[in-house]
């Protein structure tokens, strides 16, 4: 298997809390890996270090290896908006920009310097249909983008990922604020996505997990439990703490 | 501050905590700040003293207000917005601005009512003259201060002239309030 993030012995604390503690893993290229945990277990702390949002937080420590297609992204000297570019980020809620449909979604182009209006058109019809939006909103795309429902905004958050060509999506429990209709759609999305796309999904739902899952990694109070595809894991974990979550003793 | 420094709490809690004490300065302390200033550079009472006085006494309202607009736009954000690959320069320009707008336009109107309406600060140190000013180095009388000192004239047409002037400055504010209210409302 291809691996496209590598994480090797990732040590992270904040104020000298320990956050996640010797994390390795690795992540397959075009695969679900579903990052799988009860609340508070590092699960999002883990996915923001790999874009290195963590990097916001104050009092925060860093060691281990996070290797993206090779290169050590902990490293100093690295460029943190090339590197951000690569990934596209899916929060909890939708945080669309405070401007129009289309600017959000071409913001990321604009900054980057691409600026042909006919190019720029194409790339929001195409992006838009891709999260199935363009026949909700192609009548309005200079309305401000707060005035969609939060369901269209996440999937106008995808899109505005995607319209930046990144390799990877990272997703941190992208429908925990959505209807169930609208996160049927966002998980169907992601999987039409996955061969194009490498997508890290962070979720504490067992249920979606079990439905994305190419690669589950279940961890625990900051440290990785186990790893494995779906049917090792789901139907044969080894681990004590992984089957007494499994079996629901803990959420 | 808030996009650039969000790691540095502790170096933002200071500055916070520096603005907030200059806020609470009364200005009658900028003005005798100023007044000790312009001693010291040998500059009599002039409209750019009082320029200088009010612009240090303004700065921490105006430095403060921005900031409390600036913090509470939501951290996701800033997370989501640096995710697309914007560098920080960016993100407070094209973003920051934009969802922070209508409190950074009240943060600015309100400090320019401070402004407008303080006496204190500028009685040392603009000065006071019947007569508008022709250039900078000049004293010259600011709303507040020709009320105050109308009003002390025995004559009557003097006093009435305070009248006017209080008029004139009331108005003032009520057009910046009414301007602060239509710009915020056209922005939803």
């Amino acid at each position: 298997m291809n691996n496209k993030i590598s994480i090797h012995n990732l040590c992270l604390s904040i104020d000298r809390q320990p956050i996640l503690k010797n994390v390795s893993l690795n992540i397959p290229t075009n695969k679900i890996t579903v990052i799988l945990g009860p609340s508070g277990c590092g699960k999002t702390t883990l996915l923001k270090s790999l874009n290195r949002l963590t990097d916001l937080i104050p009092g925060v420590q860093q060691s281990g290896e996070i290797l993206l297609d090779g290169v050590n992204i902990l490293n100093g000297n690295q460029d943190l908006v090339d590197i951000r570019q690569k990934m596209g980020l899916l929060a909890q809620r939708p945080y669309p920009l405070p401007m129009n449909i289309y600017k959000n979604i071409t913001y990321g182009l604009r900054i980057s310097g691409r600026r042909n209006r006919q190019f720029l058109d194409k790339r929001v019809e195409h992006y838009l249909k891709m999260v199935n939006l363009w026949d909700e909103v192609k009548d309005r795309l200079k309305d401000p983008a707060s005035a969609l429902s939060i369901g269209q905004q996440q999937r106008l958050c995808l899109a505005r990922g995607l319209a930046v060509d990144p390799e990877i999506i990272l997703a941190d429990e992208p429908t925990s604020s959505l209807d169930p209709i609208s996160s049927k759609l966002i998980e169907e999305k992601f999987l039409e996505l996955k061969s194009q796309y490498t997508i890290v999904l962070v979720t504490h739902i067992l249920r979606q997990a079990r439905r994305m899952a190419d690669y589950v990694v279940f961890m625990y109070l900051g440290e990785v439990i186990e790893q494995g595809t779906p049917d090792e894991l789901f139907n044969n974990p080894q681990h004590p703490v992984t089957k007494s979550y499994l079996s629901g003793q803990f959420y | 501050m808030n996009v650039y420094l969000v790691k540095h709490h502790s170096l933002v809690n200071a500055i916070r905590f520096v603005f907030d004490v200059l806020w609470g300065v009364p200005s009658i302390v900028y003005g005798a700040f100023g007044f000790i200033l312009m001693v010291f550079l040998g500059v009599r009472a002039s409209l750019l003293a009082g320029i200088i006085t009010v612009s240090l006494f303004i700065v921490p309202i105006m430095v403060r207000a921005i900031d409390e607009s600036l913090k509470s736009v939501p951290r996701g954000l800033l997370e989501s917005a640096l995710s697309l690959g914007s560098t920080r320069s960016e993100i407070s320009y094209r973003i920051f601005s934009r969802e922070a707008f209508q409190g950074i336009i009240t943060a600015i109107l309100l400090s320019f009512g401070r402004a407008i309406g303080d006496a204190a600060s500028v009685l040392f140190t603009t000065g006071y003259t019947d007569r508008i000013p022709t250039s900078l180095m000049e004293p010259s009388a600011t709303l507040p201060l020709s009320i105050f000192f109308q009003l002390s004239s025995p004559i009557e047409a003097v006093q009435d002239r305070a009248y006017a002037s209080a008029t004139v400055l009331i108005s003032m504010v009520l057009v910046i309030s009414l301007l602060s209210r239509f710009i915020g409302n056209r922005r939803n």
